[in-house]
């Protein structure tokens, strides 16, 4: 009974070797010389793939924080130095954005110094006041180097005020905004012809033009060249502002100065003064 | 000594005013301190020792700013006096009373120099900016108790003697007691 059994077993697992054996068969030989894949190994496919992607995550993830951990050890260091490295390339951009500033500003006051009347001397101004009340500057130059009292003093953009008093190495400045300061000068278009005054802020007035004169806002004020102080043609300002009241003769006239005077920082003394038209007109005629 | 040293601490708030302060923008606003030593050094030193450091500074000042030489030894003798005038009247070494003593002060201060330079220049109208002179106070009024602090530090190692008094001094002290 027992043999009988065992026989049995047997040819049941022969069975079900010999059946899996032909599926094989039958699945190598269906696929032979295919290139699709048929459903089994798709099935497969999917499978073994999820377990490769699973797999491929986890061991990306720990190789990651493996990394991460290792990049952390140095990564202090190499921050510490990258941030010092932008520092300094910082301040060595800072340096190289003043220089340029430098150089343009220079450049401009080298161009206009070519187009004024000779000698004139560069200045840098070393100190402002600091009152209310009064509108001066201190700069480098003085009377050791052939500057007076009176001598005008400009910039690229215009008139900025006249020498006010000396020292061997300093001079000071009364700025032409201050209350103090009277400038002689004309309307470039019809030559009609003023005073400008400080405000005491940074503005001007005009002085002393007559109702019936065409001024309007935006005509261009320049020196007279009248008092013998200021060289003719320079620029002084625009008209901001024209006001004829019903009382008086003159027009009151506010001008917008053509030089910002909170922004100044190289100035030209004239020490000779001759007259810029009169110097063109020579140089046309003679 | 003391004055000599209060000299040169004017002159190096002097250059300060005049060089460093100015290049702050204008919103900012340029906060006097050399105004604030001048008041300290009004109501601080004796007669004597004050009225001649202020002359001196006055005379100075005049060089650094303004066109008519002399009204800043004038106007600052003028405090000094009013000062300390009001110093033997008043309790105003307290220092609750310093931020009105010094907006007062300043606002002194600039009607003499526009009383001044308009007498001086008739002609040349002097406009009164409110908005700038508010300005001024509100700075001055920030900055008066640091800069008290300081200058009281500053003259408590020039004088050993204030010195000691200034760091041993009781808290709850009566001034009106002595």
């Amino acid at each position: 009974m027992r043999k009988k059994n065992k026989k049995s077993k047997q040819i049941q697992l022969f069975f079900l070797f010999g059946s899996i054996l032909t599926f094989i068969l039958i699945l190598i030989a269906s696929t032979v010389g295919r290139q699709e894949l048929n459903g089994p190994q798709r099935l497969a496919l999917d499978l073994i793939g999820k377990g490769q992607f699973v797999f491929t995550r986890l061991t990306t993830g720990v190789a990651n924080v493996w990394a991460d951990y290792i990049a952390l050890v140095h990564i202090r260091d190499e921050n510490k130095r990258l941030r010092e490295e932008l520092d300094k390339f910082k301040a060595t951009n800072i340096k190289y954005r003043e220089a340029v500033a430098t150089n343009v500003r220079l450049s401009k006051l080298l161009q206009v110094k070519d187009s004024l009347p000779p000698p004139t001397l560069t200045a840098q101004i070393v100190g402002r006041d600091p009152s209310l009340w009064f509108r001066t500057i201190i700069i480098d130059r003085g009377s050791s180097e052939g500057v007076e009292k009176g001598m005008p003093v400009v910039t690229v953009e215009g008139v900025v005020g006249q020498i006010l008093d000396t020292s061997p190495n300093y001079s000071k400045v009364l700025l032409a905004n201050d209350p103090n300061s009277a400038i002689d000068v004309l309307l470039q278009k019809n030559r009609v012809q003023g005073i400008v005054k400080g405000n005491g802020s940074n503005g001007f007035n005009l002085l002393y033009v007559l109702k019936n004169a065409d001024v309007e806002k935006g005509d261009a004020i320049v020196t007279s060249g009248l008092g013998d102080i200021f060289p003719k043609g320079l620029p002084v300002g625009k008209v901001s502002e024209v006001t004829k009241s019903k009382r008086g003769m003159f027009q009151q006239i506010d001008v917008e100065p053509s030089v910002d005077f909170s922004q100044l920082e190289y100035l030209i003394i004239i020490m000779h003064e001759n007259s810029l038209a009169d110097q063109d007109f020579g140089k046309q005629y003679h | 000594m003391p004055v000599i040293s209060y000299f040169f601490l004017g002159i190096f708030l002097l250059i300060l005013q005049t060089s460093l302060i100015t290049i702050l923008p204008e919103w900012v606003g340029r906060p006097d301190a050399f105004f604030v030593l001048i008041v300290f050094v009004a109501i601080r030193l004796k007669f004597v020792h004050g009225a001649v450091l202020l002359l001196v500074l006055g005379l100075i000042m005049d060089i650094f700013s303004g066109i008519f030489l002399g009204i800043y030894p004038i106007t600052y003798l003028l405090l000094f006096i009013l000062l300390h005038g009001i110093a033997r009247r008043l309790a105003i070494h307290e220092s609750v009373h310093r931020i009105p003593l010094v907006v007062a002060s300043y606002l002194f201060v600039n009607s003499l120099l526009y009383t001044f330079a308009s007498y001086l220049a008739p002609e040349n109208e002097l406009i009164w900016n409110w908005k700038e002179i508010l300005m001024q106070i509100l700075l001055l009024a920030i900055i008066t108790l640091p800069l008290f602090t300081l200058f009281e530090t500053f003259d408590a190692i020039l004088t050993p003697k204030k010195g000691a008094q200034f760091f041993l001094r009781s808290k709850n002290k009566n001034t009106f007691r002595d």
